[in-house]
Order: C-alpha cells, then sequence, then structure tokens
C-alpha cells in the first residue's frame, strides 16, 4: 500500500497537508501530533514587508464553519527565514511557504528570495486573499492580471510552484487552465469564500473588515464541484482545500480528481485532526486492497 | 512551545446552577495535568449547533488539590454554554488545556482584585494562589444587581471584600471601578477581569495612580493555540495573540482596548 504523491518536483510521502494559516508553522500543535509525519506543512500567508493585519474582531462562528478576516498579518519573509525556519528545519517532511504580495513586484521579490532557500520545498501563491485591500484575490480573479504575475514569478522560481485559486469566480477552471499553461507544477483549489455575518443586537457586521473568508463543512460541498470541474480540463495536480473534517472528506476529493489535501479548519476542533486523517486513508486503502492513493484519484464514476 | 498542553476527557463531578445565568461545572483533574497558573484557560469541545462551531474557551475558575477538582464558571451566552449547562454528572468532556499566559504571583504584597460580572470566574484560583503567597488582598466585585450577586463566601476567606451594584441593590451603589477608586489605596498591583468598559476604566486608573495592573482579556479565538491569528490583541510592540501571549496582559502595554 503506498499513499506516496507527485506535486511538481516534488515526491509527498503522503497526501496529506495542513492549510496556510490554520497550523501556525507547526510549532503549535507539538503537544498534539508530530508535523513529520504529514506530507508537508504550509506557511502562514509570507509577504516581502511585514503587515499588522485587520483589527479585531476577525472571525465569527457560523452553521458549519467560520467566518475570519486575518488579513495576512505576518512578520515578513525575512522574519520567516531568519526566525522561524531554523526552527521548523528538524520536521522530516515539505516545507511550503504561502506566498502572497501587494503587487507583482513584492510577489516576484519574495519568491525569488524562496528560490535560493534550500529548507523551503516549494511556494504555493496566494492569489485568493479575501481579506486584504491589496494583493490577493484581485489576481484570482482576473485572468489577465493572474497570467501577468504567474509568468512573472515563473521566470525567477524554479522549484514546484503552487496557485491558490480563487473560489469566487463563475468559472474555475478557466484559472486553472491559465496556471498550468503558465508553467504552475499544481493548483490548490481553493481559498475561502467571501462571506459576512451581522449581529442583530447591534446591528453591525461581526468583522471588523466587514466581509471575511468563509471556511468549514460550509463550503466542502462547493470546493468538491470545483476540484471536479479543474479535474475534467488540467493535467496538473490539484489540492483540495475546503472542509476537510474527517478521512471520508478526504477519501471524497481524491475520487473528484484531487491529488493531495489540505487540513484547515478541522486543526482548531481537533487538532490531531491531520494525523486522524491521515490514519483513516491508510486504513480505507488497506480494507479495500488499493494499493496506491493514486488509483482512486479522479475516479468518480459518472 | 514552553509550555505542556494535554488534550483529554475530563469526568463531570458536579454541575451547579449559581443564579439565572451562571453555573459551576466542576471536572475531576487529570492524572498528568501540567502545572497551571491562575489566568491560564481551557478550550472545552461542544458539539457543533445551528451558529456555534469551535471550541469554548473558559479561564480555570478553580483548582481543588484536596478534590482532584478543576472549576468553570460559566455565563449563559448562546448555543454552547447552553449544551455545558446540560452536562451531568458522569459525563465526560473533551477539553485542552492549560493555555496562555496567566497572572504574576508576587510574595507578601498588597493587591487589589476587580472583577465585573463573570469577570470573577478567573480570580478565585487567583485569590488563592495569591494568599498562599503571602500577599495581603482586598477584593472588588461588581455586579448588575443584587440577584447577579455571586460567590461572596468563597472570596471573602482570602482578604477584604467590598461588593459594588449597579443600582445599589446590595453593596455600595456605583460601577465597581469608581468604587475602587474611593478605597484607593497604597496597592502594589491591581489585577482585573471583566468588560471591556471596566477594564478601559482601570488601565487609566492604574496609569493616573501608577500602579502596575494585570488584566485578562476575553478575545474571540478560534484555535487558542496561536496558529490562526484570530484573537490579535494590539500592543505597543505590534499585535500580540490573546491566546499565548495573553489572555493576561500588563496594562502598560496595550493600546485601546476594542469594545
Ligand atoms: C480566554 C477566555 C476566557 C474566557 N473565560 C470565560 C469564563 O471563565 N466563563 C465564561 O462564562 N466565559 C468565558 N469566556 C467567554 C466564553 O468563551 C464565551 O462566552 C463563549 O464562547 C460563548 O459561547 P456560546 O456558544 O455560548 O455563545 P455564542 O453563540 O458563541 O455567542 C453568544 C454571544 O456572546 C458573544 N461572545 C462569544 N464569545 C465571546 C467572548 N469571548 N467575549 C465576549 N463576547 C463573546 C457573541 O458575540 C454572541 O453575541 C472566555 C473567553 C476567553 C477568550
Ligand atoms: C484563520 C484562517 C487564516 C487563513 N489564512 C490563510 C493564509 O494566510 N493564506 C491562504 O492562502 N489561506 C489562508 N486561509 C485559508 C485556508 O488555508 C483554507 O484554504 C481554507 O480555510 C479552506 O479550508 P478549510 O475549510 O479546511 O479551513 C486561512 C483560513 C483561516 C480559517
Ligand atoms: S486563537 Fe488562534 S492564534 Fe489565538
Amino acid at each position: 500500500m503506498s499513499t506516496k504523491i507527485d506535486i511538481g518536483k516534488l515526491t509527498l510521502k503522503n497526501p496529506v497537508l495542513t492549510a496556510s494559516g490554520t497550523f501556525g508553522y507547526g510549532q503549535e500543535f507539538e503537544s498534539f501530533i508530530d508535523p513529520s509525519l504529514l506530507g508537508g506543512i504550509i506557511m502562514k500567508g509570507t509577504t516581502w514587508e511585514p503587515r499588522e493585519g485587520n483589527p479585531a474582531p476577525r472571525m465569527a462562528e457560523t452553521s458549519a464553519g467560520m467566518l475570519n478576516a486575518v488579513g495576512l498579518q505576518n512578520k515578513g519573509v525575512h522574519h520567516f527565514i531568519d526566525k522561524i525556519l531554523p526552527a521548523i528545519t528538524k520536521y522530516d517532511t515539505k516545507i511550503i511557504v504561502n506566498v502572497a504580495g501587494n503587487d507583482v513586484a513584492d510577489y516576484v521579490k519574495t519568491a525569488s528570495l524562496l528560490n535560493d532557500i534550500e529548507r523551503v520545498d516549494a511556494i504555493e501563491l496566494n492569489v485568493s486573499c479575501p481579506n486584504v485591500k491589496k494583493g490577493g484575490i484581485q489576481f484570482g480573479t482576473n485572468e489577465n492580471l493572474l497570467k501577468e504575475l504567474l509568468s512573472a514569478v515563473r521566470h525567477v522560481y524554479y522549484k514546484t510552484l503552487i496557485v491558490k485559486l480563487s473560489p469566487n469566480v463563475t468559472k474555475i477552471e478557466d484559472f486553472a487552465k491559465i496556471s498550468e499553461s503558465e508553467g504552475a507544477d499544481a493548483i490548490t483549489v481553493a481559498n475561502t469564500f467571501l462571506g459576512m455575518a451581522i449581529d442583530i443586537n447591534t446591528y453591525k457586521p461581526k468583522l471588523s473588515n466587514i466581509t471575511g473568508g468563509l471556511s468549514g463543512p460550509a463550503i466542502k460541498p462547493i470546493i468538491m464541484r470545483m476540484v471536479y470541474q479543474c479535474y475534467q480540463v488540467v493535467k496538473i495536480p490539484i489540492i483540495a482545500s475546503g472542509g476537510i473534517m474527517h478521512w471520508q472528506d478526504a477519501i471524497e476529493y481524491f475520487l473528484a480528481g484531487a491529488t493531495a489535501i489540505q487540513v484547515g479548519t478541522a486543526n482548531f476542533i481537533n487538532p490531531s485532526a491531520s494525523i486522524e486523517i491521515l490514519q483513516g486513508i491508510n486504513d480505507y486503502l488497506d480494507n479495500n486492497n488499493i494499493e496506491s492513493i493514486k488509483n482512486i484519484i479522479g475516479k468518480v464514476k459518472i | 512551545m514552553n509550555n505542556k498542553i494535554i488534550r483529554t476527557k475530563l469526568k463531570v463531578v458536579n454541575n451547579e446552577q449559581i443564579n439565572s445565568s451562571h453555573f459551576r461545572l466542576y471536572l475531576t483533574m487529570p492524572d498528568d495535568c501540567p502545572p497551571i497558573t491562575p489566568g491560564q484557560f481551557a478550550e472545552i469541545y461542544v458539539p457543533p449547533t445551528l451558529n456555534s462551531f469551535l471550541r469554548i474557551p473558559l479561564s480555570i475558575h478553580f483548582i481543588s488539590d484536596k478534590k482532584n477538582e478543576i472549576q468553570f464558571l460559566i455565563q449563559l451566552k448562546g448555543e454552547g454554554t447552553k449544551y455545558l449547562k446540560t452536562l451531568k454528572k458522569n459525563d465526560f468532556v473533551d477539553i485542552i488545556m492549560p493555555l496562555g499566559k496567566g497572572f504574576s504571583i508576587p510574595r507578601q504584597r498588597k493587591l487589589a482584585l476587580i472583577a465585573g460580572g463573570c469577570g470573577v470566574a478567573p480570580l478565585l484560583f487567583l485569590s488563592d494562589k495569591l494568599y498562599e503567597h503571602g500577599n495581603e488582598l482586598e477584593i472588588y466585585l461588581g455586579f448588575r444587581n443584587h440577584n447577579q450577586v455571586m460567590l461572596i463566601n468563597e472570596f471573602k476567606k482570602y482578604g477584604k471584600l467590598v461588593i459594588a451594584t449597579d443600582d445599589g441593590s446590595m453593596g455600595e451603589k456605583g460601577v465597581i471601578t469608581q468604587v475602587f477608586e474611593r478605597h484607593l489605596d497604597d496597592f502594589d498591583f491591581i489585577y482585573a477581569c471583566g468588560p471591556t468598559s471596566m477594564l478601559q476604566s482601570l488601565m487609566y486608573l492604574s496609569e493616573k495612580y501608577n500602579i502596575k495592573c494585570e488584566i485578562s482579556l476575553e478575545t474571540l479565538m478560534a484555535c487558542g493555540l496561536g496558529a490562526c491569528l484570530c484573537c490579535a490583541v494590539p500592543t505597543k510592540k505590534g499585535n500580540m495573540r490573546a491566546c499565548v501571549d495573553g489572555p493576561v496582559f500588563d496594562t502598560k502595554d496595550l493600546i485601546e482596548l476594542n469594545e
């Protein structure tokens, strides 16, 4: 039985990753799990300059999910390389940095710096953050801007390049195709949905930023449909991100066409979720005599 | 992480109604529990409902080593706390603790503890530890009216206790920070937990009278582990995470509090 999968130039020992912004830098979960057991860990959205993010309140609970408006708070890529990376290189897993920026030049600077950092195995280009005014969702919702950004980044970044798409578009397949033709090695489908919640007692939005990104099981069926649609049109691997709480959700995504999956919001409720999901996938393959996880990718029967 | 954190299932020993909107949950202490400082909190799992989804952060209210018990004082808010109210003896709760950074515990000082409403929750365990370390305590508890007053017997054994109600129906009349200012003495430290407006007034008072002041903030949290950055608190050193850098902060490090 094998859980190995390939993403671009990388071979991951298993298809379970942790989603950007939901797993810190791995250290925060050391009391519960060993990050080395995972296929990879994806770092919080990282920018060239430090960012303070949005004011409080930054989150609101919803039916089967949550809204967040953190707004890419991070101490910048230099801080990441100098202060955080040395503490996590010990993990025997792939380290993937989620990269965001104000404009094309910003993304390019960060990506080209990370290209030379050996321990960073891949970058996931965040063109889909719904919570910042600059450098996020506009690249993921405008085909021309996405093309321009990807071709610029591909020129300076030679390692594995993943593009994290926005689900806030009418035809996500078009953005998947652009990513593939501009040389991306894989796509993540997808980031959070733009949402909103209002306090009926104060008449105020529950988030300081008014709107925020919806995550959790509430979004799973929509992301499932998007993974399926993208699988029809691109050959590069698809990494599913959206409402994965249990191993069954992961299997469902593999059947829809995902090569790997990311555990996000689930980490907040069950800090061992990623490892339990991995165990569940292993058991499923064993129990059904499936030799390799690759054998079920995209195997939904239509 | 330096602090050891455990996730475990604890048995309910008792669930006691205190007044119309507050109850106290007693759980057995886990055998392998790391040391707990007053002001630290736990994240308790509740089944998802139509409007809630995440764990519930609750301050550690009291620890009885003798009875091997850990207690939580809980105010009914929404569906999550309503669920906790239904727990019965011998039920189990899935809990992650101890989380965050607690209050500092000096020795042989003169200290004031101030709470409004459910803000009393972390201060009982704090009083116990401060008392144990030979400090002299004055405790100021403010409530809306006499029906909401609670835990007088528990607190009074630790020092001078002053009760105030907004409507004067019990104790002194007025908001607790004003009552406190009337009694203000040569305190070395102020400790507080309660509504944001109360904490904001205390920030001014501590500055005005130059008394060191530590407050516990109940910022909305998602992970409680330092991973999501949903709990940002603006400080003079930039945004800090309430769940790991707090929930207890020294007021001199804080900027304006958010409502
Ligand atoms: C570190 C920390 C320690 C806490 N300690 C205690 C404690 O010891 N005892 C206790 O009763 N409560 C405590 N709280 C608050 C408690 O976590 C919330 O009241 C609880 O999560 C509400 O859950 P619910 O599902 O019942 O209500 P929800 O349906 O989630 O909320 C009901 C209403 O309460 C508001 N609310 C929710 N969480 C908070 C919060 N953190 N602060 C202010 N308003 C909120 C919501 O906006 C909503 O209007 C603490 C919070 C934190 C962050
Ligand atoms: C609190 C929070 C912070 C997030 N931060 C980022 C981020 O910095 N970059 C990014 O690409 N996605 C970010 N995301 C999106 C997640 O990585 C993930 O794609 C999304 O939550 C959907 O998956 P889920 O339903 O499993 O959580 C964040 C999500 C949450 C809930
Ligand atoms: S609640 Fe997640 S970082 Fe504090």
